[in-house]
């Protein structure tokens, strides 16, 4: 079993192969958990989104299609999708309660002021969506452009802005900290045209 | 490669030629060899991949989750019985054409095997004369039988 490879380990998986399965688990399981925790910022949510992703693979194998994709990139593209769920469902569900209680306050607003700025995690939680995926696939996960561009679902151009805009306002956030570590203001080098 | 280019591909993907695109990357490594700004940007970027570095949140045990993913999925697992009820019971009231065709299953049994009983296979004078005997219930057709 260990020396088969991926393809047919999937093929395996799909005729009901517990074997399969858990070998699977072992080649992809900590690659999507770390993801997923970059994601989430905390290890508790991960675990359930994690598990999830892996069930999906368990009952949903027969709608993977090898040949049009590596499964890491299937994998990953699940733990994205339910991961924006799960942040749409926490905004909808904080902003519920706040307005009860307060009339409106932004959280969002309240986060930035009651956290340090120059903290990576908190800029990099405090990101859009979209940037931070991109920015844990590409930077933390080492997947290529071309399969971060099919996870998210848009052009390799489309990605490179994203990624753009992402890295410019995380060093904005940061720039508390960095300032202590660089010589002068922080912005980028001149151009000569 | 220029420098523009160059410029774009390190705001996006930082300064670790690994993370750059496959197909550009030998050239964006030797344009960057021979550019004083290329080099500059690269500096800049380099600073926030650093900052990028320590981002290194506490892991759960994977051993833990693994095991948890596994008797999930054992606990779920269906029997070939759950299966059929499943498929013959079904939630969604668009395929409620499962039960009806289980449901019209004996009647379609039934007309084939109607089909396939020849009518000439029961016919037989004698037995036919008998049933009308034995029907009318006459002494006629007890002497008819016995010359049988």
């Amino acid at each position: 079993m260990s020396g088969n490879t991926e393809e047919e380990l999937i093929s395996q998986l799909q005729n009901g192969s517990a074997r399969a399965y858990q070998q699977l688990l072992d080649n992809h399981l900590a690659s999507v958990n770390r993801y997923v925790v970059r994601m989430m910022g905390n290890a508790s949510d991960a675990e359930d989104i994690t598990q999830e992703v892996f069930l999906r693979l368990w009952y949903k194998a027969s709608n993977f299609n090898p040949k049009l994709a590596k499964l890491s990139t299937w994998l990953h593209q699940i733990a994205h999708n339910l991961c924006i769920d799960h942040f749409r469902r926490q905004v909808r569900e904080t902003e519920s309660k706040l307005d009860e209680l307060t009339g409106g306050i932004d959280p969002e607003g309240v986060l930035i002021q009651n956290r340090r700025k120059s903290d990576i995690k908190t800029a990099i939680r405090l990101l859009p969506e979209r940037q931070r995926s991109a920015i844990v696939m590409c930077h933390y996960q080492g997947l290529s452009n071309r399969e971060a561009a099919v996870i998210l679902d848009i052009s390799v151009d489309a990605l490179e802005s994203l990624l753009s805009r992402g890295r410019k306002k995380l060093r904005n956030l940061l720039q508390d900290g960095l300032q202590g570590s660089v010589q002068g203001p922080v912005q980028a080098p001149g151009r000569g045209t | 490669m220029n420098l523009d280019r160059f410029s774009k591909i390190v705001a996006a993907y930082g300064a670790r030629a690994d993370a750059w695109p496959v197909e550009e990357r030998d050239d964006a490594i030797n344009f960057m060899q021979s550019n004083a700004e290329a080099q500059e940007l690269l500096q800049y970027e380099r600073v926030l991949d650093q900052q990028l570095e320590t981002f290194d949140p506490a892991y759960i045990n994977i051993g833990t989750l693994k095991s948890r993913i596994v008797a999930t999925v054992k606990n779920n697992q269906k029997t070939l019985l759950d299966v059929l009820l499943a498929w013959f019971l079904p939630e969604n009231p668009l395929q409620l054409w499962r039960p009806a065709l289980a449901a019209s299953f004996p009647l379609v049994i039934g007309i084939l095997v109607g089909m396939n009983i020849e009518v000439s296979q029961l016919e037989s004078n004698d037995s036919w004369d008998e049933e009308f005997c034995i029907m009318a219930l006459t002494v006629d057709c007890v002497e008819f039988i016995d010359e049988q």
